[in-house]
């Protein structure tokens, strides 16, 4: 792209861009338009008046067009540079819109005129749309960036100077007129279509590429990343294999590839790529996209275990870092200096400009990484936190030397106020942060009867709190990590449960959202960028990268575990080394280097690489690497209760026992700080009924072995008589029966079930059937689901009437016929009641079911013991809630089942009923006695294959 | 041992602590100093009013049953005086229970500070009644200690109930010791049951 004819013809477009106020400004005729673009175009050989003019000229254009005009996104003026207005001078009432009936536009309508005679020029063809693009914002000043194209007819009205022959082809325009716009606008102009558009008139049809034209790019690579997501993670050989980053890097460069080979080889001069071809500014960056990939990896940090490893982390984030940067700039001034690299000439300012964005890892690359692989928490904590943290560090640090890097001369002093610069930048931003986060608890303890800005509040304190750090010059994502951090811990407890969903998945959609933008500039500038390659330079950027990184690793280790309880192991130390993935904000900042550093275009390049190089190749082979050295992985067994009641009993065990010793220790200053917590800070930032964890946890597991409940007989019996129509051509072997039914039972409650009703719940029924009950079960279905052997209890029993397969059929089908399982798998679960997904409702209903099969146990009491007459006094009609669904089932089941399959049935309720005595003190024992007679010699356990949980076996049904 | 502890610590005793708990002979020091000045009766052991005058461990939830958990530890060397049987506890049960807390360091073995002891003595925690298994009451009266107002009754019950339902594998009533370490299994007890101090 750069080329040696590139300096004049950048300005000469460069100019492009300022006469656009001219025009809109003089709202005069043609000819004078003319004339004072003539004006301006004479000024063009004086270089640097140009330069100044452009320079200036967003200033003016800020105040008075960027707000309004939807071609003005993003804006980045050096608000140093005082605004100029007598070379161009201001229309105040310049219109914000393309308002085709606006007779305000008439400076508009002339343009086209303009146009329109320029198109009768030999040179029509050339593009009116080439200024634009030589406005590559970083080049024009390093002050100035757009992200989005101006206004194109500002460009337009400048096509009379720019029709310059011999300087474009034409052959560049043509094919992307017809990528741009459908074929049935179409003109000699490629840029046409704009222009009628604007044509006074009403148009009941028109194509508006050149406002949407980039939001349309832009949202369009988003949902195919997604797709493309989508797709991967459905290889699961793939993505268990591959990172993330590397499908968004593919899908950026072939992004990338399609602009470019759409857009024109030779610098996308036409009006097509010319639009849809995006800015990534500092701007943009920094303020849009950035925040988001953060604040998500904040609140994804609070965690015990992240406050646990507080220490070390700080330790590698910020000594580490600052130890990376400089011995790799270092390193590279010193090779540059000696020669050890080629012919290149480095000053030690750029190098560590460069080092020190070198040295940023990146968040999200190493968040995806690390959960895919499941390393155990500890492990994962240091990692993710000290990427993230280190963020906060490499931006700070980068941008105090850049701004060094601007004096042209340093003095010590200057060392020693950018040391303190750094802790008041770091310092100022978590204070900042604090204020907002605490801010955010205060505002959400109000906010009971207005759920609905609850999100709201959260989400925008937040973005609040980086804005602000930023205004202040302090470090924003350190603010927007600590105020993340302290909303976390003060603010969630306040916000309502939905809210707390839309956080959590506004903040993550919008960080993959992020990423994917920045990955795909990342493609883009891969395939377009004209790279400046230096073997020398860049191979020895990848070998000290990698070096820096695991020798500070390994030099810090054992500093923090002279310290640590538990000591890093050498294996994850080697991990955490490996795991230093460069990505998106690495890239960012060298891609927002100022344009007239020397070596920007190499320093690109070698950014590049290595980012392609941590993401593909240490991205990959982290997952092996963790495997080989043996890291303890994390347990993907759900919490349990116990565990969490015993974190408590545990911390509270070791503040007594730290007390005994007398020794003031970690267990006893956190026991301090959080009773301190417990007794202020709760109290003054969160409602006062805030919940114990231990209560949400113990909710959360409730609903979903509730669910798995609700689902979990119907799947059950689904998959045994599956069994039994699998194990038919055994059925003279009553030996191999069992074994097969024993292989299905363990089946299901292995979390094997692949049946689709069983979609959404399947892991959390597996979950908590767990491995605990494959005896219980295993025994209770060979009695019962295995008539022959057991067949004294029933009547029809052994043989009987009908065989296994017919059995199997009719009850399946009675089940799926089963009104409620229809409306349950029919149903769109989030278009249900919003009560039946609300924890208190169901508990309530459960205590009133509690009450009816109390009472029903009472008459069952009176009617007298005996097997038989405990089913039949169990009415279907009083079942709480669904009495026809009851019937339905037994009238479609009844009387073609095998009579154990309804025992079983009805057993469910009276596992509930024995629930309800247990807890009323009735022994067990002799409820189990009433209800079986027969219960020393029967063997069928009391707790059948039907009903997973005592407590809750009556909500099968209801 | 026990009264006829002199209160300077004898060499020999310190070298047949070192052996029994792994500590440095500083650390024993220190712990002696700690000892001799929670004791004081100087009598060379300590009572349950000498643990709790401790005000913190007096106001901590389950100091009860850390104090507890000193004096049920030793069971032999107690009963060298039947009458006092578990009223109090010598500078060597002393260390030996401190001990538990020791870090676990990978190329130094010891008994008393592996995982298994550390679950150990959390396990006795609940296990009020000392019979070797956690009941659902036992977990009950545990909840009731350490959560406050925040939960109701009804529901300390239900998780009482769901902790036992899913800790209870072999459905007997009651967690045993075995099943108390499945349970946690993956807990970084290493890391939460030692104190850096001890290191």
């Amino acid at each position: 792209m750069v080329s040696h004819e590139w300096p004049l013809k950048r300005r000469r477009r460069n100019l492009g861009i300022a006469p656009d106020n001219v025009n809109i400004n003089a709202s005069t005729t043609p000819e004078a338009e003319r004339t004072s673009i003539n004006n301006d175009t004479n000024k063009t050989d004086d270089d640097d008046s140009v330069r100044e003019q452009i320079a200036l000229f967003p200033e003016s254009s800020k105040n008075e067009d960027v707000k309004d005009s939807p071609n003005f996104e993003y804006m980045f003026v050096d608000p140093e540079k005082p605004p100029i207005s007598e070379d161009f001078p201001i229309d105040e009432a310049a219109p914000a819109d393309f308002n085709i009936k606006d007779p305000a536009l008439d400076s508009r309508g002339h343009d086209y005129d303009n146009i329109a005679s320029v198109k009768d020029l030999p040179e029509d063809k050339i593009s009116p749309q080439q200024p634009q693009e030589a406005i590559p914002a970083d080049e024009v000043h390093p002050e100035v960036h757009l992200l989005l194209q101006p206004k194109s007819d500002a460009a337009a009205e400048l096509s009379p100077q720019e029709t310059i022959p011999g300087e474009l082809e034409a052959s560049n325009v043509k094919p992307d007129v017809i990528i741009v716009q459908p074929g049935d606008i179409v003109d000699d102009d490629p840029c046409a279509h704009y222009h009628h558009e604007h044509e006074p008139g009403v148009y009941v049809a028109s194509l508006r590429w050149y406002e949407v034209g980039v939001y349309f790019t832009i949202t369009a690579f988003v949902i195919f990343a997604g797709l493309g997501k989508l797709v991967f993670h459905k290889m699961h050989w793939l993505s268990s294999r591959v990172p993330e980053s590397c499908l968004l890097i593919v899908l950026g460069v072939l992004m990338g590839l399609l602009v470019h080979y759409s857009g024109g080889a030779e610098g996308d001069t036409d009006c097509a790529s010319a639009v849809t071809f995006p800015r990534f500014t500092s701007q943009a960056f920094f303020m849009v996209l950035l925040p988001p990939i953060i604040l998500e990896s904040a609140y994804s940090l609070h965690d015990r275990c992240f406050f646990d490893n507080l220490g070390t982390v700080l330790v590698f984030a910020v000594f580490g870092t600052l130890m990376n940067a400089f011995f790799i700039g270092v390193c590279l001034w010193g090779l540059a200096t000696s020669g050890g690299m080629g012919e290149i000439t480095l000053t030690l300012k750029e190098s560590l400009v460069f080092s020190s964005l070198i040295s940023a890892v990146d968040p999200v690359a190493v968040l995806s990484i690390f959960q895919e692989i499941g390393v155990n928490s500890g492990l994962y904590f240091l990692v993710f936190g000290e990427s993230l943290l280190n963020d906060g560090v490499t931006v700070v640090l980068y941008n105090m030397l850049s701004a060094v890097m601007k004096m042209s001369t340093v003095t010590a002093t200057d060392y020693v106020l950018s040391v303190v610069a750094f802790f008041v930048v770091v310092i100022g931003g978590s204070i900042i942060g604090l204020f907002f986060g605490i801010l955010t608890a205060f505002f959400t303890k109000f906010t009971g009867t207005v759920r609905v800005v609850e999100p709201l509040a959260v989400l925008g304190f937040a973005y609040l709190a980086y804005i602000t750090a930023e205004v202040f010059h302090f470090s924003g994502i350190i603010s927007l990590i600590v105020a993340g951090l302290t909303q976390a811990q003060y603010a969630y407890p306040n916000i309502s449960q939905k809210s707390y969903t839309t956080v959590k998945y506004f903040i993550k959609m919008a960080s993959a959202t992020s990423d994917t933008i920045i990955f795909m500039f990342l493609g883009m500038v891969l395939v377009h960028e004209q790279h400046a390659w230096q073997t020398g330079f860049i191979v020895w950027t990848l070998v000290l990268c990698f070096i820096a990184r695991v020798m500070i690793t390994l030099l810090l280790a054992p500093i923090t575990n002279h310290y640590r309880l538990n000591p890093i192991g050498i294996a994850e130390q080697l991990i955490l080394a490996y795991g230093g993935l460069r990505g998106a904000v690495a890239f960012s900042l060298v891609k927002l280097l100022p344009s007239e550093f020397e070596h920007k275009e190499l320093f690109i390049t070698a950014t590049l690489a290595v980012i392609l190089f941590t993401v593909f190749v240490q991205g990959i082979t982290v997952g092996p690497l963790v495997n080989f050295l043996k890291v303890a992985m994390k347990s993907k067994r759900p919490r349990q209760l116990l565990e969490e009641v015993n974190l408590k009993v545990v911390d509270t065990m070791m503040a007594g026992i730290e007390e005994v010793i007398g020794q003031i220790g970690d267990n006893k200053v956190r026991a301090y700080l959080k009773a301190v917590n417990d007794k202020y800070f709760m109290k003054w930032f969160t409602i006062p009924t805030k919940e114990d964890p231990l209560k949400k946890l113990y909710e959360k597991i409730a609903i979903t072995e509730h669910y798995a409940n609700l689902y979990g007989p119907s799947i059950i019996i689904e998959k045994t008589m599956q069994a039994l129509s699998v194990s038919r051509q055994n059925v003279n072997d009553g030996e191999s029966i069992y074994e097969s039914q024993r292989g299905s039972q363990d089946n299901i409650v292995s979390g094997e079930l692949d049946i689709p009703m069983n979609s959404y719940l399947g892991s959390s029924l597996h979950v908590h059937r767990g491995s605990r009950s494959s005896q219980r079960r295993r025994s209770s279905a060979r009695h019962s689901l295995a008539p022959s052997s057991t067949g004294s209890r029933t009547s029809k029993g052994s043989g009987g009437a009908y065989s296994r397969e017919e059995d199997a059929k009719i009850l399946l089908k009675a089940i799926n016929n089963n009104a409620f399982n229809k409306l349950h798998y029919t149903c769109n679960k989030n278009l249900l009641d919003e009560d039946d997904q609300d924890m208190m409702k169901h508990m309530d209903r459960r205590r009133d079911h509690a009450k009816r099969l109390a009472r029903l146990a009472a008459e069952a009491d009176h009617a007298g013991g005996g097997q038989g007459q405990y089913v039949s006094s169990h009415r279907p009609s009083d079942y709480h809630g669904l009495p026809e669904l009851y019937e339905d089932f037994h009238r479609d089941v009844s009387d073609d089942v095998p009579e154990d399959v309804m025992v079983l049935v009805d057993t469910r309720n009276l596992d509930a009923i024995m629930n309800f005595h247990k807890r009323h003190n009735i022994r067990k024992q002799s409820l189990r006695q009433r209800s079986y007679g027969d219960a020393s010699t029967d063997p069928v356990s009391p707790d059948p294959l039907l009903s997973s949980t005592p407590e809750s076996g009556h909500n099968n049904l209801a | 041992m026990g009264n006829k502890h002199s209160l300077m610590l004898q060499d020999s005793d310190i070298k047949s602590i070192q052996a029994d708990t792994g500590f440095s002979a500083s650390q024993i020091e220190r712990l002696y100093s700690r000892f001799t000045s929670l004791d004081k009766g100087n009598s060379g052991s300590l009572s349950r009013e000498d643990f709790l005058r401790i005000p913190e461990l007096a106001i901590n939830p389950l100091g009860d049953r850390i104090v507890h958990a000193f004096f049920q530890d030793n069971t032999t060397s107690a009963r060298r005086a039947p009458h006092t049987s578990d009223c109090w506890v010598n500078f060597k049960q002393f260390v030996r229970v401190l001990a538990h807390f020791r870090p676990i360091k990978r190329n130094q073995e010891n008994k008393l500070n592996s995982r298994e002891e550390k679950l150990r003595f959390a396990f006795k925690m609940y296990d009020l009644d000392d019979d070797g298994s956690i009941t659902r009451d036992e977990v009950l009266a545990v909840l009731h200690m350490m959560v406050g107002e925040n939960i109701s009754e009804d529901q300390l019950i239900s998780i009482a109930e769901r902790t036992m339902l899913e800790a209870d594998v072999d459905n007997n009533q009651m967690i045993t010791f075995q099943e108390f370490c499945t349970i946690l299994e993956r807990t970084d007890v290493e890391q939460k049951m030692s104190i850096k101090f001890l290191k």
